[in-house]
């Protein structure tokens, strides 16, 4: 077993990783960066598979926001080609949401008269700017008081499918009200990037790399060493040898039950792992279609709240035609629709989401369609990596052990899926600035 | 031989996409065509649950 010393090591390199990595190389912190699997950005990267570029979660990446701020912080070049608003189908109807105002454009056009989007309306506005509803009750259970419409029910089911995952029907009402409060009232914003979705995380990898860091793939953490309650460092495989990695912080952006499956659970205090056991992860799956013809030609796409399991479609091959081979397109499905509370038939929900596909879509077989691949999110490799609320706090019981991504949070606020990631990233290195000077370590 | 624990596999199809010899079909769960497969095993590198394994 040989022996680097290091002043950070970072197990995992999905967004939370990635940005960790380059920041703390940015500050002069001398940083290394395992990876399990041979390509970085985890969960919100792409790969190619028959031609296509093909996601691996992420659909929609913000240039501005968080991650934009940690490319500028950086010098690393980040071009994402910005394709929002998204529409909202309601009753069948492509509703086109103007620049701003959007969710209130939208109530209007799902609700069945004036006096009905002004009374829902008046009550959002209150509980943002005044109060906002109690946790006692679910958002369908607090919206209802308001309206039996189901259509202006759907357009939260789409919401939350793309913004956090799970039901508005499980979710607690006030829990919206935060992420606005938290994160403004975006649906999906955001864009594809030239070169697919791996392109943002290598182009994070090369600063890294000049700035001394070093990015191993293929490098699965086969444990993080702990020493009278402080980790110390991680023992690494590569290239079939595992080598032991001395730093003084250990920043782990693998999910929290995983950090602390390499940590030993007999390393942690028992009201932490109680927390950890009870996260719940959130699931959702996707379909990837092919066609010659597109079969919804609009870069953005739309959600679609009032399907049994489709929820929202994007079609990159609007902006960038390289995602798909010459002459095909390219549209992405979601669907965010099951429970995480409760089991799922995974080939049946498949089935379900494909059958929404055709009969949104009825032109489907005559485009030339063809499912490229599916996929599912759950588990240890989750859509969201914990539902709302049951996110926990950065810093470990076992003193310089950190996680980040996007099952945990800051305390003084959530943000869900990938900015959450980055956001988790930043207040960390916030912290071990505040705590350690490079080389001093 | 390769074999998936279902109760590992997620389903996400990264193996799919990687295997060289086409052998992976995901619909949800991961079925391995055994008359494609040559035990290569790069798809493990691409699993991110460890849910397979060649077996002797």
């Amino acid at each position: 077993m040989t022996q680097d010393k290091y002043d950070v090591v970072v197990i995992g390199g999905g967004g939370g990783g990635m940005t960790a990595a380059a920041l703390l190389s940015h500050a002069g912190y001398k940083t290394i960066l395992v990876e399990k699997l041979p390509f970085l950005g985890g969960r919100a990267s792409s790969y190619e598979h028959k031609g296509y570029i093909i996601p691996t979660g992420v659909f929609l990446v913000l240039d501005s926001g968080e991650l934009g701020e940690v490319f500028k912080e950086v010098g690393a070049e980040l071009r994402v080609t910005t394709a929002t608003p998204q529409r909202v189908r309601i009753r069948g109807k492509d509703f086109q949401p103007p620049e701003k105002g959007q969710l209130k454009a939208v109530l209007a056009a799902a609700a069945r008269d004036q006096a009905e989007a002004d009374r829902v309306w008046k009550a959002i506005k209150r509980g943002l700017s005044w109060q906002p509803p109690s946790a006692e009750i679910t958002f369908t259970e607090w919206l209802r008081q308001y309206t039996d419409n189901e259509s202006i029910l759907g357009i939260w089911r789409g919401l939350w499918a793309n913004v956090v995952g799970g039901l508005p029907e499980e979710i607690p009402a006030r829990a919206w009200f935060d992420l606005v409060h938290n994160m403004g009232p975006a649906g999906s914003e955001g864009g594809y990037p030239a070169g697919g979705h791996i392109a943002v995380w290598e182009s994070l990898a090369k600063t890294v790399r000049a700035k001394g860091g070093t990015i191993w793939t293929r490098a699965p953490a086969q444990r993080i060493i702990v020493e009278d309650g402080v980790a110390t460092g991680v023992v690494v495989r590569k290239d079939r040898q595992d080598i032991s990695i001395d730093a003084r912080v250990v920043i782990s952006s693998a999910l929290p039950n995983i950090t602390i499956r390499l940590a030993g659970e007999n390393t942690f205090d028992k009201g932490y792992l109680k927390e950890v056991s009870g996260q719940i992860r959130v699931p959702f799956f996707t379909i990837i279609v092919g066609s010659n013809r597109p079969l919804y030609p609009y870069a953005a796409g739309l959600m679609l709240g009032e399907m049994p399991r489709l929820s929202m479609l994007t079609v990159p091959t609007e902006v960038y035609p390289d995602y798909a081979p010459p002459g095909k397109h390219a549209t992405w499905f979601l669907s965010a629709k099951c429970s995480p509370r409760h089991p799922y038939d995974k080939k049946a929900e498949l089935d379900m989401l494909l059958r929404d596909i055709k009969e949104a879509f009825p032109e489907y077989d005559k485009a030339g369609a063809e499912v490229i691949t599916a996929q599912f999110f759950d588990g240890d490799w989750p859509g969201f990596g914990a539902a709302v609320g049951m996110e926990i706090e950065c810093r470990s019981p076992i003193e310089n052990l950190y996680n980040v991504g996007d099952a945990v949070t800051d305390p003084a606020g959530c943000v869900p899926g990938l900015s959450g990631a980055v956001h988790t990233a930043r207040l960390v290195i916030q912290d071990i600035k505040r705590r350690f000077r490079p080389g001093e370590m | 031989m390769l074999v998936i624990d279902e109760k590992k596999c997620v389903g996400c199809a990264l193996c799919n996409a990687f295997c060289p010899f086409d052998a992976l079909e995901a619909w949800g769960i991961n079925r391995v065509d055994p008359d494609k497969c040559t035990d290569c095993a790069e798809c493990i590198a691409y699993c991110p649950v460890d849910a397979l394994e060649v077996k002797e």
